[in-house]
């Protein structure tokens, strides 16, 4: 048997419901597999390992006087450092957080928890999720790129092996491009499919929060454990196509890729990962959605100027300790006002029409396009501009590719397709809302004619 | 264009922040640190001014091509 940190999360999890595998054995692999590789990636902000055993020890009390197995019963979860979790702190990657353990679980952990998840620790984060800064965690690929933001600590830490999976939240694409960065999938699920409460926000209109994992089925398995469970038969009944649709028709707007600056290697690995796709007997068809070209501002004007709200308190006693970086954004979103989120509001509702229109016009089930326009730019010289330019290795093109999700509260994903230069690409495929288990189906049945996942855990660290 | 020039340039592209937004800024993080992150903070919002200012055009562009297109859809041109 292999070791267990490396086993696919949905493989371990039928190994503990059978009993074949302890829940504290799964533990011990995993805080040994975190003891290994964090001196060399740093992505984890805070571990227990003694409440991890603790829990364990519990769940195993649990499956053995026949209590009621979860599908995540037994399986360690990252959780990144801007979502509560009972009994840790949450520190946002801030020196501006004053240390304080959380009293209560997020919604998110506790219905993870209520899926028999345990919660090894908290995945370290760019500061309050904005991006900007250097946070400590290496790419595991290679130290001198950036490993991905703002839910870093969980895209490396699913990488290495450290976790089987990991929450991450994503305002403007947070979840889903860690995940491209380190080769994983990461998903931004629908508005609504996941409870928001307990969460140090950005934007209350456009965060979510999102599973990272290292294939669709661990994805879906983990999303599945997320989602509020007045909301679990909705997201099943979302792997049915919408009436009209045909599952296997899948629509690319090439424009836009070359308009945000896609570069041309990255271009080639998605051209051969919709190939592949196409050989599998699903059609691509060509579209032109230019409305996508007007989803970066209209997301940056609501998301800037919601994060007033959730800092001005914080900012009054505590603005020096803020990056001057994160805290420009904070002052941006401050100068935002009320006629430019009208203004938001209206591009929000006509972008989302326009694709809503689009899919039921064609039939088609998703949107394909890559998820970050270049590979991992060298940390040193990337741009964190949030607009105003196309390069593929800036910030903003990153963002291009991936607000509309956000903006619309429609779900997205991110699956690894393919290497170039050593480095992962990612495949974006977006749908219509609450079709999250349409898209991580579809995502499947594509990983399943690729070893791309299989390229994941990292086996030799630099 | 010269290194200089660009820069010069770069400058008087950025918009001057009003004395109402200057006060809203310093409500927030006081007067030392707006001080502070006054340059990031212009060309940032410049940045984004632009953006939004360049949006409203778009959407009424966009919204009207829309319109069009569906008028010659159902024959009404």
């Amino acid at each position: 048997m292999s070791a267990l940190w490396s086993m696919p999360m949905t493989r371990l999890a039928a190994l503990l419901r059978a009993g074949d595998v302890s829940a504290v054995e799964v533990a011990e692999s995993v805080l040994g597999r975190i003891d290994e590789t964090e001196p060399r990636v740093r992505a984890w902000a805070h571990v227990d390992p003694k409440l991890v055993r603790d829990s364990a020890a519990r769940a195993d009390r649990l499956a053995l006087s026949g209590g009621h197995l979860g599908p995540l019963h037994g399986i360690p979860i990252g959780v990144k450092d801007v979502i509560d979790v009972r009994g840790m702190p949450t520190a946002a990657g801030s020196d501006a957080v004053d240390f304080h353990i959380a009293c209560t679980d997020a919604g998110a952990v506790a219905s993870l928890r209520d899926s028999g998840a345990i919660i090894a620790g908290k995945t370290v984060t760019h500061e309050f999720a904005f991006g900007q800064g250097t946070p400590p965690t290496i790419n595991p690929r290679d130290p001198l790129r950036y490993a991905g933001g703002s839910s870093v600590g969980s895209g490396v830490a699913v990488a290495v092996g450290s976790a089987h999976g990991a929450l991450g939240t994503d305002t403007g694409g947070s979840v889903r491009n860690p995940a491209a960065v380190n080769g994983l999938v990461g998903m931004k699920p629908s508005a609504g499919l996941i409870v928001g409460s307990g969460v140090l926000h950005i934007s209350d209109s456009l965060d979510q929060i999102g599973p990272i994992a290292r294939s669709t089925g661990d994805c879906a398995l983990l999303l599945e454990g997320m989602v509020m469970p007045e909301r679990r038969a909705q997201f099943r009944a979302g792997a049915i196509p919408p009436r009209g649709a045909e599952r296997r028709r899948v629509a690319v707007d090439r424009r836009t890729w070359a308009a945000w600056g896609v570069a041309p290697v990255v271009r080639d690995v998605i051209d051969e990962a919709l190939r592949a796709m196409q050989r599998q007997g699903v059609e691509i068809i060509e579209v032109e959605l230019p409305e996508l070209d007007l989803a970066l501002p209209a997301s940056l004007a609501l998301s800037l100027s919601e994060s007033v709200a959730h800092h001005r308190g914080r900012l009054a006693g505590a603005s020096e300790r803020y990056l001057p970086e994160t805290r420009v954004m904070i002052e941006t979103g401050a100068l935002v006002t009320a006629a430019d989120r009208e203004l938001a509001c209206r591009v929000r509702d006509f972008v989302r029409t326009r694709i809503v229109e689009l899919f039921q016009q064609l039939g088609i089930v998703a949107l394909a396009s890559p998820t970050l326009p270049s590979i991992a730019p060298l940390a040193a010289t990337m741009s964190h501009h949030l607009t105003g330019e196309t390069g593929s290795e800036s910030l903003s093109s990153a963002l291009q590719m991936l607000t509309t999700a956000n903006l619309t509260g429609l779900p997205a994903l991110s699956v690894a397709c393919g290497f170039t230069g050593g480095l992962p690409v990612g495949l974006h495929l977006l749908g219509l809302e609450f079709t999250d288990g349409l898209l991580l189906d579809i995502a499947k049945d594509y990983e399943e004619s690729t070893d791309w996942s299989s390229h994941v855990p990292v086996g030799s660290l630099p | 264009m010269t290194g200089d020039d660009a820069l010069h340039a770069d400058e008087e592209s950025l918009l001057q922040l009003t004395d109402e937004q200057c006060r809203r800024v310093v409500d927030l993080v006081g007067a030392r640190v707006f001080d502070h992150d006054r340059t990031a903070l212009t060309a940032a919002y410049s940045d984004l001014r632009r953006s939004l200012d360049t949006l409203a055009v778009d959407l009424e562009v966009a919204a009207a091509t829309e319109a069009g297109s569906r008028r010659e859809e159902s024959g009404l041109r």
